[in-house]
């Protein structure tokens, strides 16, 4: 029953908007400490004026965020990414290294091919040189008939 | 996240606490130093300085002395009242108590919980006029009993259980 007077006095309102003494302080502390109800009632008060006030701010820029976090040099903190261009210069990174192996990959090839045709051109010369070869053996063969020819005329 | 699991964290000096710390509470204390300071720049400087005080001055938080809210609410209030008595802020905002924390309604249009706060704002406006009087006076700027009893001229026995009922019919349509 004293527990419930003390709440309903309206005591513990006053002290989580912090109007209270340093003496009364201590005092409400120690009882919420020692009574459940009274500190549930206090975790119930503070969410009910935490909700309003949050519910009545206006708009405040994130930047602000940052800069508090800039003043207390926090660099691991969760940021709220807004401008994903600070990360461009990491993916020209990947790009440049992906075209670069586009270029190889092209290159090699392009020399593949060009080392096929040449082989290619290898084979058909000696062939052609084979061809002229038997060509110019004929031609000999034939030499003597055309002679007997000419003398028959 | 409960206001303990923060401290814990806080304690740690865990980082990530800065920003659990500014998610919870940073609209709340917004709209203290905005119902006190005004001006949105200067209330968004107070801002950074109460964050930076909350979070360099920690280890000298104990609950013993009340509740964490309780402390960095304090800090809001001091902070806006520095600042408002400080020279290079012009005497132009004298008008302190002229209007109360519901004016805050017009700036925040372009407010980002929406959907609450539309909500809790419709409900303000539904309050007593008292209420509305009680908990500007004794919430955003932090006026003593007497104070408000003399602001409100109702007996100074009454501000106490006055404020109780009203904060009694906000936790009702919260369901806290």
């Amino acid at each position: 029953m004293e527990t419930k007077q003390y709440i309903e006095s309206g005591i513990l309102e006053l002290y989580v908007y912090g109007l209270l003494s340093e003496a009364e302080n201590i005092e409400v502390a120690e009882m919420a400490k020692k009574n459940p109800a009274i500190n549930d009632e206090i975790i119930a008060i503070e969410k009910a004026i935490v909700a309003l006030s949050s519910s009545f701010s206006p708009f405040h820029s994130v930047a602000n965020y940052e800069k508090i976090k800039a003043k207390l040099e926090l660099k691991h903190a969760d940021v709220i990414e807004l401008e994903p261009s600070r990360n461009w210069s990491q993916y020209m990174g990947w790009a440049a290294a992906i075209i670069l192996l586009l270029g190889i990959g092209y290159q090699y090839n392009q020399l593949d091919q060009t080392s096929n045709k040449v082989t290619t051109t290898t084979i058909e010369k000696v062939k052609l040189e084979k061809d002229l070869n038997a060509l110019q053996l004929k031609n000999m063969a034939n030499e003597p008939s055309v002679g007997v020819v000419r003398g028959e005329c | 996240m409960t206001q303990d699991e923060l401290l814990v964290l806080i304690y740690k000096k865990d980082e990530k606490a800065f920003t659990h710390l500014y998610d919870m509470y940073s609209k709340s204390l917004f709209s203290v130093i905005k119902v006190l300071v005004k001006n949105t720049e200067e209330a968004e400087d107070v801002l950074q300085e109460v964050f930076v005080k909350i979070w360099k001055n920690i280890d000298s938080y104990h609950e013993s002395k009340g509740r964490f809210y309780t402390w960095i609410l304090n800090i809001a209030r001091n902070t806006s009242i520095d600042k408002l008595r400080s020279k290079n802020f012009n005497n132009s905002q004298k008008n302190l108590s002229s209007d109360n924390f519901v004016h805050l309604f017009e700036d925040s249009n372009k407010v980002v919980n929406k959907i609450d706060a539309i909500g809790i704002q419709e409900f303000v406006k539904k309050l007593k006029p008292k209420c509305i009087q009680i908990i500007d006076l004794l919430f955003f700027k932090g006026y003593t009993q007497q104070e408000a009893s003399d602001e409100l001229e109702i007996p100074l026995g009454t501000v106490k259980t006055h404020n109780r009922n009203c904060i009694n019919d906000l936790r009702n349509y919260l369901k806290v």
